[in-house]
């Protein structure tokens, strides 16, 4: 584990990674949603539109 | 926070120093070893650095002394304003912590060191805590609670869709059931299904019929509107007949009144009427307003008023006419107004009808009402059936227009539920998945970490107790509790709690292995380690090896202070047995006292300080006795046990010189020879061999000579004649250096079977068995 990471933000961005590589969080917003699912910012809301918008990305590809 | 190397610990006024102590810490050791029998100081020093560190002193609580545990943390007899304790630096920067009033402050803030403490009563709190106090101490390296709630959020998402498909889909059966309900009604046929036949009839254009129904409304308004006239005609005309039989009536009474009274009597009637209205607004004149006679005048009012009376029937039979006169006028102009709304309905009646284009299905009657009201009701009688069929055409397409907005209704919620269904369908898969890889990435995450942190005890217990901490420590997350974490050790190839099958030692070393495993996991490099007295219940074959793994592991952390009361440990560092390659700083504490509080021993090794003493220049030869004296203790204390040679029995360890030397008799004495042996570039043994008896003869005679049979070892010095001073020193040093290797100790192991040998195989002692 890296020194500079809290345990939440590695797990955050594992988790983050895991997603974006199944087709469900779009590259461009990784970044953002990682340090989002780290702080516990993220709501039911916010997962639906991604994943949504996501998958239709990943649709049109 | 600083990472510089320590310099020094002051402690002023605070807990057990009293007066003011300073440790220094030596250059380049990162570890420092505080030995000190009980009550010594070794706890105090302790809480000095958790006092900077954490502003707290944790030594004092759990003793059932209760909150408001600052007020012991100065010295007795100071003064919580004299306490000052600072921690400086090799670079001299340094954190020094007062009391501010009842606060502890920390100057400057930033240089507060980070430690990790364990002291004794805590070391197996870890291992018999419950697991979700055991979860406690662990959390802070798996503390994923803020993940958890967006994990959570992704949960509810999930359920939130899910719950959303159950409903869509169950809106769109139950729209699909209510509008096949509608098809059944309208005519259901095999062809085509309700939602076809639905979105069809939609979809027909539905002006036509819209305003055909309100053309239909005007009609249907206008014909109900000629009917109500028959019977206001009737009624009117009725009350006309009555007027006018009234006023006949009215017009006999009146004159047969008049005929009976004088024929001026209507005038009369009105002329005294005049008067009387004069006389009302002239009372009491003093003439006739009529004659001017004075005569008649007096009681004229009274006298008007009497013949009005009499003349009575004709005024009301007057007023009666008049009323019945103007009731046969309002009688009148009541049917000519009828007339003339019966002119507007008749209008309204032609509009209705002109207004539409009327398809087949409308008839009307041939004629238009007639202009005459009193024809009308003949008319209503032959346009009654068609009044009817409008009436009827009317309802039937309000009601039609009813059903097509039902349908309309039903198919857009149908069509929604679909929407929304298909909605779901598509990313319900997806939010379950991606909850999955939460749920798993998250389990790997927190099991990888406890793997780490038990790998890592295993990984220090095995140092300790070969073969039994390898891969054979596991500490576990409960999945359903989270935060608890499950601690297992195989005992003898069985999974069990530690607490359960372990010994006191083994539980403790286990406690320590756990504490220095998570201490590890953290920046140690930025931490001092303290151990205060945690190794009480290790055992003499043990502590070695628990020494040697704290050694490994102090070289990670930024300093290491292991404090102990166990006298071995003084005992392997004083006689060499701690190997100096491993940069350890030795402290001893020694006698206590309230007015001087702690007191530190000097730490240098016995026999390195002899030869330093001896190499001086200008040689301190008392000091050179007084440490010769007590090596010489230590080496015949050696010997005498190791042969089991006979001295007298004691309570307490004060030999004299002429207790111990005479001890080893003539023939061990000839016998013992120590051999040294090193290494040379190749790698060949080395030996040079020393015989003991020339030593101790020659040791022997100089006591012997002295008359210092007697003497105590620790006396010496002021017994000895300076002559024999220095070759007394040489002589112990000699003996001493040749028996004790710095590295690896004494030669107290019959490994070999023909002599005794040390840990390194640098000393091999003869004989092995001292000759009978
Ligand atoms: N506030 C205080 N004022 C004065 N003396 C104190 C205070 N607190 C502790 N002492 C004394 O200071 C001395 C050192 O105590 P300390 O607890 O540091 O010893 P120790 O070496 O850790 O002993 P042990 O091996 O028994 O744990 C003891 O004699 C103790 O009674
Ligand atoms: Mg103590």
């Amino acid at each position: 584990m890296s020194e500079d990471l809290s345990p939440a933000a590695a797990l955050a961005t594992k988790i983050g990674s895991a997603i974006a590589k199944a087709g469900m969080m779009r590259d461009e917003r990784k970044a953002d949603l990682v340090a989002k699912i780290a702080s516990g910012e993220m709501s039911a809301a916010d997962w639906k539109t991604e994943i949504d918008l996501a998958v239709e990305k990943a649709e049109q590809a | 926070m600083s990472a510089q190397p320590l310099k020094s610990l002051r402690l002023t006024a605070f807990r057990g120093s009293s007066s003011s102590f300073e440790l220094p810490f030596e250059k380049g050791r990162r570890l420092t070893l505080v030995y000190g029998e009980n009550g010594s100081g070794k706890t105090t020093i302790c809480d000095g650095f958790e006092f900077l560190a954490k502003g707290d002193v944790g030594s004092l609580a759990d003793k059932g002394m209760g909150a408001g545990l600052k007020k012991y943390w100065h010295s007795l007899g100071k003064l919580p304003g004299d306490v000052e304790v600072t921690l400086t630096h090799t670079d001299g920067s340094s954190c020094t912590g007062r009391f501010a009033g009842v606060n502890p402050v920390f100057d400057p803030e930033e240089n507060r060191p980070a430690i990790e403490l364990l002291r004794q009563k805590q070391i197996t709190a870890l291992i018999e805590a419950v697991p979700s106090k055991r979860y406690d101490a662990i959390q802070r390296f798996v503390d994923i609670a803020e993940v958890e709630k967006s994990e959570q959020a992704l949960k509810q998402a999930r359920d939130e869709m899910s719950s959303d498909l159950t409903s869509a889909q169950s809106e769109e059966s139950s729209q699909f059931e209510n509008l096949d309900d509608l098809y059944e009604v309208a005519g259901k046929s095999d062809d085509i299904d309700a939602i076809t036949w639905a979105k069809a009839a939609v979809a027909a254009p539905a002006d036509d019929q819209s305003a055909e129904l309100t053309a239909l409304g005007n009609l249907v308004g206008a014909a109900g509107g000629l009917e109500a006239y028959p019977a206001l005609v009737e009624q009117r005309n009725e009350a006309l007949k009555t007027a006018q039989t009234k006023f006949a009536e009215t017009e006999q009474v009146l004159a047969d009144v008049l005929e009976s009274a004088s024929s001026a009597a209507a005038e009369t009637v009105e002329l005294l009427k005049v008067g009387k209205d004069f006389l009302h607004a002239h009372p009491d004149p003093e003439v006739c307003p009529l004659c001017e006679s004075a005569e008649k005048a007096v009681g004229l009012a009274q006298l008007v008023e009497t013949r009005l009376g009499q003349l009575n029937a004709v005024s009301t039979a007057q007023e009666q006419h008049q009323a019945s006169k103007r009731a046969v006028q309002y009688a009148t102009s009541a049917i000519e107004e009828l007339k003339l709304n019966y002119a507007a309905s008749r209008q309204s009646y032609a509009s209705a009808k002109a207004d539409h284009e009327w398809g087949a299905t409308v008839q009307f009657p041939a004629d238009d009402p007639p202009e005459d009201f009193d024809d009308l009701a003949t008319w209503l009688d032959g346009a009654a059936v068609f009044a009817e069929a409008w009436r009827n055409r009317e309802a039937n397409l309000r009601q039609g227009d009813q059903q097509r907005q039902a349908v309309e209704k039903a198919l857009g919620r149908f069509q929604q539920a679909k929407t929304r269904k298909e909605e779901a369908e598509r990313l319900l898969p997806h939010l379950e998945a991606a909850h999955k890889i939460c749920v798993e990435t998250r389990q790997a995450f927190t099991n990888a970490i406890m793997a780490e942190i038990a790998g890592k005890v295993g990984e220090l217990y095995e140092k300790v107790h070969p073969d039994e901490g390898l891969e054979k420590i596991a500490l576990q997350l409960d999945p359903k509790k989270r935060s608890s974490v499950d601690l297992q050790a195989n005992f003898a190839g069985s999974d069990v709690p530690p607490p359960a099958y372990f010994s006191q030692s083994h539980l403790d070393t286990l406690g320590l292995c756990v504490f220095l495993a998570l201490a590890l996991r953290e920046t140690p490099s930025e931490k001092i380690l303290i151990l205060d007295d945690v190794l009480g219940s290790v055992d003499e074959p043990h502590v070695e090896r628990v020494i040697g793994m704290l050694y490994e592991i102090s070289q990670e952390f930024r300093h290491t202070i292991i404090t102990t009361h166990y006298r071995p440990w003084r005992e392997k560092f004083r006689w060499g047995r701690l190997r100096p390659d491993q940069q350890c700083q030795f402290v001893e504490l020694t006698n206590w006292a309230l007015d001087g509080g702690i007191r530190m021993k000097s730490t240098v090794p016995e026999i390195a300080r002899l030869q330093k003493l001896l190499g001086e220049e200008d040689p301190d030869l008392q000091a050179i006795c007084g440490k010769a004296g007590v090596i010489l203790e230590e080496a015949l204390d050696f010997l005498t046990l190791q042969y089991q040679c006979s001295v007298p029995r004691k309570h307490v360890a004060a030999f004299t010189l002429g207790e111990l030397l005479p001890a080893i008799k003539s023939a061990l004495r000839t016998a013992l020879k120590v051999e040294t042996v090193s290494r040379d570039d190749e790698g060949e043994e080395q030996i040079a061999a020393l015989e003991l008896k020339p030593l101790l003869d020659e040791l022997s005679q100089i006591a012997q000579t002295r008359n210092l049979m007697g003497a105590h070892f620790n006396s010496l010095s002021f017994d000895l004649l300076d002559a024999d001073a220095m070759r007394f020193g040489q002589l112990v040093e000699q003996l001493s250096s040749a028996l004790v290797c710095q590295e690896h100790g004494w030669p107290n192991r019959p490994k070999t079977g023909s002599y005794w040998q040390n840990g390194g195989d640098t000393r091999r002692l003869h004989p092995l068995q001292k000759p009978s």
